[in-house]
């Protein structure tokens, strides 16, 4: 792999690497009104307690105008939901065991980012969505292959002595009473 | 271990929204096998002290990835020049910008973590019929990029639906 001396010359610094627990993406194809199956997913998805960390949404023109990820356990419930759904049910697809990956901060530099699409399409590995929220950069790939985009990473970016990747490990459910 | 807490409230409480006006939307289509060249040209990107707003990549279809990113308008034409100079004739065909574009961004506690909140924010601007450009909400942090001149239609409408300190 040949990385071009003007774009990139040492390694990144990060304070850490998060990597989530077992997720579900969800695509939702554009209908022909898509503000209704846009609002009919989300209002399915709140009115079933069912959380998406992480959503991207774009412009109505576009054949996928959203992307979200749910927890791999809330995937049969939410297949149930969309299944008797008739307006959705023909505009939802599923890409299943997929993770994310959070590094952080990314200091709003475009060279994390950067390295980010660098490494992924280098090593073949799948991006089927990434953000930044306040100091994080957030990418999803295939779960089976969390470790192996964190060991291309660690060959570019820079932890901190005492920081290793760690995986979430308290899980936060919020249910209605 | 489990442990369980009981909290209730009528609308979600947010720490206050954050706006920003005055922004380009660059969107970027990236073709299969052409997302390491862009990684390198965005790297070179970052050699100019461009920061960003927000970044946003997903596929627009099968095949087709987009990336947005959401910058300073003043950087929109050292961003396309810098582009024009790197990328080849294709790829500069795949670039649009989106200018002026206007920015909401709010966090509340445990936000990542609580289910409706997304449905909360466009049930809101859907029933205003209040355009929305692109949305993320990744932990606990919701951004909304709209077509300029729409945040302050967006402004009493969310406040209505959040809870603002």
């Amino acid at each position: 792999m040949r990385i071009s001396p003007t774009g990139f010359n040492k390694k990144i610094r990060v304070n850490g690497i998060k990597l989530s627990t077992e997720l579900v993406q969800i695509n939702l194809l554009n209908a022909s009104s898509p503000e209704i199956s846009r609002s009919l997913f989300f209002r399915h998805l709140s009115q079933n307690q069912i959380n998406a960390p992480f959503i991207l949404l774009t412009g109505m023109e576009e054949k996928i105008q959203v992307s979200c990820c749910v927890e791999a356990d809330d995937i049969n419930r939410i297949k149930k939901v969309v299944a008797e759904e008739p307006n959705l049910k023909e505009n939802v697809e599923f890409i299943s065991s997929v993770g994310a990956l959070s590094m952080f901060p990314h200091r709003s530099n475009l060279k994390l980012m950067g390295l980010a699409f660098y490494l992924l399409g280098g090593a073949h590995l799948p991006m089927y969505g990434m953000a930044t929220s306040i100091s994080s950069l957030t990418f999803i790939t295939d779960y089976s292959r969390l470790d192996e985009a964190v060991s291309t990473f660690l060959k570019y970016v820079d932890l901190p002595p005492n920081h290793a990747p760690f995986r979430q490990e308290v899980h936060m459910i919020q249910k209605k009473r | 271990m489990e442990t369980i807490a009981v909290y209730w409230e009528p609308r979600p409480k947010t720490y206050g929204f954050n706006e920003v006006t005055g922004l380009s939307l660059l969107n970027i289509a990236i073709r299969p096998g052409k997302m390491s060249q862009w990684g390198l040209w965005l790297m070179e990107l970052a050699d100019l002290d461009i920061g960003f707003h927000l970044i946003l990549a997903k596929y627009s279809a099968h095949q087709k990835l987009r990336l947005y990113i959401l910058l300073e308008k003043f950087w929109a034409d050292s961003v396309l020049s810098s582009i024009d100079k790197r990328s080849d004739l294709e790829s500069k065909n795949f670039v649009h910008l989106t200018s002026p574009v206007e920015l909401v961004s709010f966090h509340g506690p445990h936000f990542g973590d609580r289910y409706g909140i997304a449905d909360s924010a466009f049930k809101a601007l859907d029933d205003q019929e209040v355009p929305i450009l692109i949305t993320v909400c990744s932990g606990a942090a919701v951004y909304i990029v709209f077509p300029e001149k729409k945040l302050h239609e967006a402004r009493p409408v969310l406040a209505e639906a959040f809870e603002v300190p």
